[in-house]
């Protein structure tokens, strides 16, 4: 038929002006749909997008606000404080092993290898997430190792706007976005969040001769959760070219001390400053090829100091605590080119890129209060990392309702030579109500340079013998239509990490150290539901994580001896339009206990929160109010023993339980124009 | 059964890209880039410098009419937005399913009709079809109708409706 009506045409109307503009125009847009993701149900990707609409009616204050109704993430946190992203049952101390981008742009830093200055971005600037939990080191090169998110914020389809975000737990957010000009856009926020959390007591903990016993209450205190930041975003668009420039600033709190001890006097804090300036310039080649070039430069300091602990046997003395600082600045300056061929049956990447980074200043320094400083180097002399990478990706588009993925990327490290990438997946639509996808992807993590070559006088020392990581990861998903407007996924996985870099004891210095450790496997599910109907939609989801190590060599036991991650996760949400201008939102989250020791188990580690918001808009005002955590559950992160001191104790807190704030009052208002 | 078969893909690719997102801005993005050139290749529309299109809209769907306007910026377009059917306009963009009065009006006298949604390519004669690539999504048996003269390149790359 279709033959017929070609035939019919062409006989009758033969002419090809304007076709090169139209297959040119069609090439583009593709690139657009890509790029959004409006085709990622055609496509063997498992990016799941979180978009505008979800993230101002959940009521979210940050992206971590937003990132916890997803299926297989638990947002957790560290000993000293530190938010978490743990994906799939994998939590690690200091990174969680993601590549993560604002608007394309990497801002993991090279140092620590990760970017948790970015967790508390707003939630009223983004405009769309999108999530791989999965490795691709393929497309998005290094660090991309137990998954990528890439924060999209408010460009030229959003309208400009002002936002007031208020909590009764001493929470305040003021973000601004505008189009000064057709050209050029801006972002600015400024975030303080002030808690008041309980006290908690802190034990003090011989490890020696596994003994594990508390000798006796360290400090009983509230802890130090202060955090600020500040953040501004520029992009100047003219033509091909795109300018973009990103500062981050965030200044932390001690909470816990770096390693569990409540602050006494004299608080300290960390001030990091993450910052980006990147050109990138895009142009068809030719109708099928598309060329994206990217080039830019960004710089990252991490400067404060934290308490590590008593230097002698007067524990409750406070001026008897060694304080470590620092003042560590590092450079990357990278270039990127890809290359896209368009053609009905595939959509080729061919990727050219190299970066260099190095720390160029690294002042590591110790001091107990009211003596004075001792300044040494943190690093060697001229470390540097130098990696060039070369990928290809192809999708082959085999029928409509069947294509296949595959590609490869060879990369080479100074200090690790090389490494080949590889991944291979498919999507097949059975009929119009299942798909099935299956993919296998391979992916490779340098270790940072302080897990390589820091040298302090506790809990940060490198190892420049370490091995990189390296994981394989195979996902079969299976989605199934039940109605016209819903979708069920099924998702399975399995996968190892080999070479697991964890923190262990050296039994020389009886300092921690990091080390390759065994492999681990990762292994779970996770099951999902979601809905529209005519007036909203609703989702849930639930997850299983069975992950095990294999770590063989290992001598402080204690810090794997329970995984801390709550292995199964149940959520929901529901987002009902009262009428064109009302909706309520409500949503769910319980979290199983995670694996504790017997001696605990009587505390009640379940996770449990009810959200519910109203959100009002008229006349380009919108104001929500909202109650997180409405039944006050007295919600507890597991936190595990500090790093080992001395090579002989560690702090835990009471029952190992960091308490969260509770019940949250908040509102929201946002003005658009 | 290759032609249920293919109807039941396009279906289900739709279904899955509208379900949850209805008509988002990018999508009308893409639409607004897109459609001029289809308009480009429309021998019907002789005076190819100014083409007059009507979006069709009513109070539902009044903003996302308004959206496209303003990405719609071709010099060569006189774009107005109407909530009332008239006949003055060269190309109609349906912004909600028209009823068969309607359509038989704009038929009849020869009036090329798009779709910002594809589940209205029944009602229309070009939508817009998200698969791994974009593509015209095109209804050939109203391109008869109305007897629209138009590049074989369509048909060459465009997803036909059956």
């Amino acid at each position: 038929m279709k033959k017929l009506y070609l035939i019919f045409f062409s006989i009758l109307f033969l002419y090809a002006s304007n076709e090169d503009s139209f297959l040119k125009t069609l090439n583009e847009v593709s690139e657009i749909a890509t790029k959004t993701k409006l085709n990622l149900n055609k496509t063997p990707s498992n990016v799941e997008v979180i978009n505008r609409d979800f993230i101002i009616k959940s009521g979210a204050r940050t992206l971590l606000d937003i990132l916890k109704y997803l299926p297989g993430i638990e947002i957790s946190m560290s000993a000293s404080g530190k938010r978490e992203i743990v994906i799939r049952g994998n939590k690690s101390t200091y990174r969680d092993k993601i590549k993560f981008l604002i608007n394309g742009h990497e801002v993991t830093n090279n140092l620590y290898s990760n970017q948790f200055y970015y967790y508390n971005f707003p939630a009223a600037l983004i405009k769309r997430i999108e999530f791989t939990k999965t490795p691709d080191a393929v497309l998005y090169g290094d660090k991309a190792y137990l998954g990528v998110i890439n924060i999209i914020t408010l460009n030229k389809f959003n309208d400009n706007q002002f936002s007031f975000y208020q909590t009764n737990k001493k929470q305040t957010t003021l973000t601004i976005f505008d189009k000064l000009n057709k050209n050029t856009l801006i972002d600015a926020h400024y975030e303080i969040s002030n808690p008041t959390i309980k006290k908690t007591k802190t034990y003090l903990v011989d490890v020696s001769q596994n003994k594990h016993q508390p000798i006796g209450i360290v400090r009983d205190n509230r802890p130090y959760e202060l955090e600020k930041e500040v953040g501004f975003g520029l992009r100047y668009k003219k033509e091909n070219s795109t300018i973009s420039y990103r500062l981050q600033y965030f200044h932390k709190g001690n909470f816990f001390g770096i390693i569990n001890l409540p602050p006494l006097v004299h608080d300290k804090h960390v001030n990091l400053i993450h910052q980006y300036l990147n050109y990138h310039f895009s142009n068809f080649l030719t109708d099928d090829i598309i060329e994206s070039f990217n080039t830019g430069i960004k710089h990252y300091q991490w400067k404060g100091a934290f308490r590590v602990g008593p230097i002698d046997s007067n524990f409750s003395n406070p001026n008897s605590d060694l304080i470590e600082g620092a003042n560590i600045k590092e450079y990357e300056i990278y270039a990127r080119n890809r290359l896209t061929y368009n053609s009905e049956k595939h959509i080729t990447n061919f990727i050219l890129e190299t970066k260099y980074a190095r720390p160029y200043k690294y002042d590591y320094f110790q001091y107990v209060v009211g003596h004075q400083k001792t300044i040494s180097p943190l690093f060697p002399k001229n470390i540097h990392r130098y990696i060039y990478s070369i990928a290809l990706e192809d999708l082959y588009i085999i029928k409509d309702n069947f294509s296949i993925i595959y590609g490869s990327r060879y990369s080479h490290y100074n200090d690790f030579g090389s490494n080949l990438s590889y991944k291979l997946g498919s999507v097949y639509n059975l009929n119009n109500k299942t798909t099935f996808k299956l993919l296998f992807n391979t992916a490779f993590r340098a270790p940072s340079w302080v897990e390589l070559y820091a040298k302090t006088a506790a809990a940060f020392n490198g190892d420049p013998t370490l091995k990189a990581e390296k994981i394989k990861m195979l996902e079969f998903t299976y989605l199934q239509k039940i109605f016209s407007n819903d979708q069920f996924q099924f998702t399975i996985y399995r996968g190892k990490s080999k070479h697991y870099i964890g923190r262990d004891i050296s039994p020389i210095t009886h300092k921690e150290i990091y080390k390759n450790l065994g492999d681990l496997i990762i292994k779970g599910y996770e099951i999902s539901y979601k809905k529209s109907y005519s007036k909203g939609y609703f989702g849930i989801n639930y997850s299983y994580n069975n992950n095990k190590n294999e770590f063989n060599n290992l001598i402080a036991k204690i810090y794997y001896l329970y995984s801390r991650v709550r292995k199964r996760l149940i959520k929901g949400y529901n987002i009902y339009n009262i009428n064109p201008n009302l909706s309520f939102f409500s949503g769910i989250i319980y979290g199983g206990k995670p694996d504790v020791p017997e001696n605990i188990k009587q505390i009640n580690f379940h996770y449990f929160t009810l959200n519910t918001n109203l959100n009002y808009h008229k006349n380009n005002f919108n104001v929500i109010f909202g109650i997180d955590n409405l039944t006050n559950h007295k919600n507890y992160y597991f936190v595990g023993p500090s790093d080992i001191v001395y090579g002989r104790y560690v702090f835990m807190q009471e029952n190992s339980a960091l308490p969260l704030t509770g019940r949250k009052i908040f509102i929201d208002l946002i003005k658009k124009w | 059964m290759v032609k249920s078969m293919k109807k039941i893909i396009i279906l289900f690719l739709i279904s899955f890209t509208f379900l949850f997102a209805n008509i988002n801005k990018e999508v009308l993005y893409i639409e607004a880039k897109l459609y001029p050139k289809i308009f480009m290749l429309i021998k019907n529309l002789q005076n190819k410098k100014l083409i007059k299109v009507a979006i069709l809209a009513n109070k539902n769907t009044i903003n996302t009419a308004k959206t496209l306007k303003n990405f719609l910026t071709n010099n060569n377009l006189k774009i107005k937005i109407i909530k009332n059917l008239n006949l003055n306009y060269d190309v109609y963009i349906i912004t909600y399913h028209i009823s068969n009065k309607t359509l038989n009006k704009l038929l009849k006298h020869k009036k090329v009709i798009f779709s910002i949604s594809p589940n209205d390519i029944n009602i229309s004669m070009f939508s817009i079809y998200i698969g791994v690539r974009v593509y015209p999504y095109i209804n050939p048996i109203l391109i008869k109708k109305a007897n629209l003269r138009i590049d074989p390149i369509l048909f060459k790359v465009g997803k036909i409706y059956e």
